[in-house]
């Protein structure tokens, strides 16, 4: 067997089908000893597959996998944590109601004769957050931390179990500046102790900063492995997108929209924590897109517009008039709807019928004197079904039954029921099939061109390009740009690198 | 492909089978009595009626009960209601007449509600907690307002409205009940205020992201359970002549369970009314043919335990 003495891990021709869906073909990834080495990618590209199967979550269907020059066999994350490879998850891996030395010796506790011995766990745990450079007690409860010192303590207990390889995925998804060079000392900090990273993110910008190299995944595929000195931006963002440039369809406006005439809505002041507040206005016919990073404030506009989020403040007029919403109960009241990001959770109550969720929103309309009109509601619910090509035998069927994309139409029929105004959606496509996704895209260009406004989120850039008649590109909480389609084409390409 | 199907059918029927399977049961148990307890006269007229005479309260409970469950939440403090309002009930018609006697009782009830559903949409205790703590404050009062002494009723009036009169061979309990589960049984499955019940026990997020006022929704249905607790506690008022603390003591295990034989799910987002008074009316034929099997109130209480535990078995899961 070849022994590279330099490479800590070798991924060689790793494949991975799921139930015959090939997700990654022959891919080669290494890493080498005290390297930082970043894997990025557009959602699907492959880069969790790649690291779950590194981390014994999931089996591979074929290559082979070596570390430290041994070939390994991982069936569980244990397995993998034995050989000294840890993973920092985007989603904690922290009891909230556990202190944070607690957590950071988590089933690995100090004993003294038997009993834990919690002295000694906090001196260690304090060592370990100042060996990190963060000031955090190691007495607080987690739960009381905020959203980024969980993350820092995280990494500390990852850390700590003296790890070789440590993968980290979007470690900075939460962080604020500062804590990002916080983060970027610590990376340093384990470099000079030899330890190799595997960092995934969407911030290209930060790869220049931390990292030694960069691999890109394409539709499953490795397209290159660079040094970061070597490559820039543009090369990055193309490397991942590919040449295929002019691919989605874009669904053209047929409304014609006067931005001279006074707005639909208004928002202005609108804080979110950023240096600037953001104001912007949002005109009949027309699909305003928000594009950012994750964090970059996208979700909070509209939460804070729907009534979730109702203590950022904001001035909000519609038509003009200045109104206060506090709750989605009175965004329903004045024509706005949403279609949540997570449809199972948030969306529908999927142990109902699709009647009675389409009707969710319109009951009291479908209300006689005392009982709910029956036919009327039946017949609501066969039109939208009818009108958004839902898949199903009946109305009457439990929305649990449909697949994701028809789940979702469920949720889109639901709001278009209660005959909006202005349609929130926050991305609607996640966990769609290809198929349900233009549908969908066409369904609110298709309520746009009616004269009524949207508001559209998406994870892929590309379909904001499709359905938008103008981005605003936020940053940081704050509107660093302004996209008119009219004006120049809104493509993946200048999404991507104007979020960055 | 078609293995799947396949078990998906086969788990369809399971479904429907469970489904309907409380009507089978009470059929059962009735036809196996009707054989076994014929020379006791269980078939008789007489009998039957008894049976629907002794469910009563805790079928119009099981009504609110459902109602609660079905939005996600509990009220364990109604047998205690039931006892207090029936005092505060006696003791005001001793003093004025009937309509304000029965306004004091449900008020009262009224007021429980209030507490009840203040503490948990807005103080936001779990109900399960929240009205552990209200049903011992209830109880303590319902001893001490009259130091543990029955209230007499010898109005007549009173008495033959709420449970002890008979209109021609059916008692106005019988009707009280089909008042209440006609009355229960149209909101929950054909008002707009049922769906919303059914969507916040559903799924509560999903229910509010409609713009359904789901704080408000809840707090409804606290102040219709204390209510119709209040109501039970004239019944039983009306029924035996007096108003006693004891009134309700055991009546919470036996809605609880009349509520989940009858298919009611307690995680939430489900609710039959009418399986809710099968549930108890198959639990009032239990009870009555034991009586009649002449087992001991202790051995009763047994078996109750051992039909909730299979019947709780036998609901869907999670």
């Amino acid at each position: 067997m070849e022994n590279t003495n330099d490479a800590i891990l070798k991924m060689s021709g790793i494949n991975k089908d799921f139930s015959g869906v090939q997700v990654l073909f022959d891919v080669d990834f290494e890493l080498k000893r005290g390297e930082v080495h970043a894997i990025i990618g557009q959602n699907g590209a492959g880069k969790s597959v790649l690291m779950k199967i590194l981390n014994g979550v999931f089996p591979r269907s074929g290559g082979t996998i070596e570390v430290d020059g041994k070939e390994v066999n991982f069936s569980n994350p244990q397995d993998a944590s034995n050989a000294g490879i840890g993973m920092i998850y985007q989603e904690f891996s922290l009891i909230p109601t556990m202190s944070v030395a607690r957590n950071i010796f988590l089933n690995r506790e100090i004993k003294k004769a038997g009993l834990t011995a919690d002295s000694e766990m906090l001196a260690q745990s304090k060592a370990i957050l100042e060996d990190l450079g963060v000031d955090i007690n190691p007495k607080t409860v987690l739960r009381d931390l905020s959203v980024s010192h969980k993350q820092l303590v995280e990494i500390g207990k990852v850390v700590s179990q003296d790890k070789k390889i440590i993968i980290m995925d979007e470690p900075t998804a939460s962080l604020t500046k500062g804590e990002v060079e916080i983060l970027n000392k610590v990376i340093k900090r384990l470099k000079q102790k030899g330890i190799s990273i595997i960092y995934i993110s969407h911030h290209l910008n930060e790869i220049f900063d931390v990292c030694d190299r960069v691999t890109v995944l394409r539709d499953g595929k490795k397209i290159l492995t660079e040094k970061v000195a070597d490559v820039d931006l543009s090369k990055l963002i193309e490397a991942m997108i590919g040449k295929k440039m002019a691919s989605g369809t874009v669904y053209e406006t047929k409304y014609q929209i006067d931005r001279s005439a006074p707005p639909k809505l208004e928002i202005d002041d609108l804080d979110l924590g950023g240096s600037q507040k953001v104001s912007f206005k949002l005109w009949p016919g027309e699909v305003l897109g928000l594009a950012g990073l994750m964090g970059a404030g996208q979700d909070r506009i509209i939460k804070a517009i729907f009534g979730i989020l109702p203590e950022l403040e904001k001035d909000m007029a519609l038509d003009g008039k200045p109104v206060n919403i506090k709750r989605p109960e009175d965004s329903l009241k004045y024509k706005i709807t949403m279609v949540p990001e997570e449809r199972q959770t948030q969306g529908l109550v999927v142990d109902h019928t699709i009647k009675s969720n389409i009707n969710l929103s319109i009951l009291d309309r479908l209300k006689g004197i005392l009982f709910i009109n029956d036919r009327k509601a039946n017949a609501v619910s066969k039109k939208y079904v009818d009108e958004l090509n839902v898949v199903t035998d009946s109305i009457f069927k439990k929305v649990k039954f449909l697949s994701g994309g028809n789940q979702q139409k469920v949720v889109i029929a639901k709001n278009l029921a209660a005959e909006p105004d202005i349609m929130i959606l926050n991305d609607p496509n996640f966990g769609v099939d290809v198929g349900a996704k233009q549908e969908i895209l066409q369904l609110v260009r298709r309520f746009a061109d009616t004269g009524k406004s949207a508001i559209f989120i998406s994870s892929e850039f590309e379909e904001v390009g499709q359905v938008c008649d103008r981005v605003l590109v936020l940053k940081d909480g704050v509107i660093v740009d302004e996209i008119y389609r009219d004006k120049e084409p809104i493509t993946e390409q200048s999404l991507l690198t104007a979020v960055q | 492909m078609a293995e799947k199907k396949l078990q998906r059918s086969e788990s369809n029927t399971l479904r429907i089978l469970r489904e309907y399977a409380i009507y089978f049961i009470m059929l059962g148990i009735f036809i196996i009595f009707a054989i076994f307890l014929r020379d006791k006269g269980f078939l008789s007229g007489v009998n039957i009626m008894n049976i629907f005479r002794q469910t009563a309260m805790i079928s119009i409970m099981a009504v609110g009960f459902t109602f609660l469950l079905a939005s996600g939440e509990f009220d364990l403090s109604i047998g205690s209601t039931v006892a207090l309002s029936a005092l505060v009930g006696a003791l005001v018609l001793q003093r004025a007449g009937i309509i304000p006697a029965v306004l004091a009782a449900l008020a009262l009830g009224a007021v429980v509600g209030v507490i009840n559903g203040a503490l948990v949409v807005k103080v936001r205790m779990p109900s399960f907690l929240a009205t552990i703590a209200t049903m011992g404050i209830i109880h303590g009062f319902a001893r001490w307002i009259t130091h543990l002494q029955a209230v007499p009723v010898t109005n007549d009036r009173f008495t033959y409205i709420f449970g002890a009169g008979n209109i021609g061979p059916i008692s106005t309990l019988f009707i009280w009940t089909i008042l209440a589960v006609v009355v229960g049984h149209f909101v929950m499955a054909k008002t707009s205020f049922g769906r919303k019940v059914l969507a916040a026990g559903g799924n509560k997020t999903a229910a509010i992201f409609s713009g359904i006022n789901v704080t408000n929704v809840k707090w409804l249905l606290f102040i219709a359970m204390g209510m119709i607790a209040a109501l039970a506690g004239l019944l039983y008022t009306g029924r035996l002549h007096a108003a006693r603390y004891t009134y309700g003591e055991a009546d919470l295990f036996t809605v609880v369970a009349a509520v989940v034989i009858g298919g009611n799910s307690i995680y939430g987002g489900k609710g039959t009314v009418i399986g809710a008074l099968i549930g108890s009316i198959i639990l009032g034929m239990i009870n009555n043919g034991l009586i009649l099997f002449v087992f001991s109130l202790d051995q009763q209480v047994i078996f109750r335990g051992v039909i909730i535990l299979i019947a709780v078995a036998l609901s869907p899961k999670e």
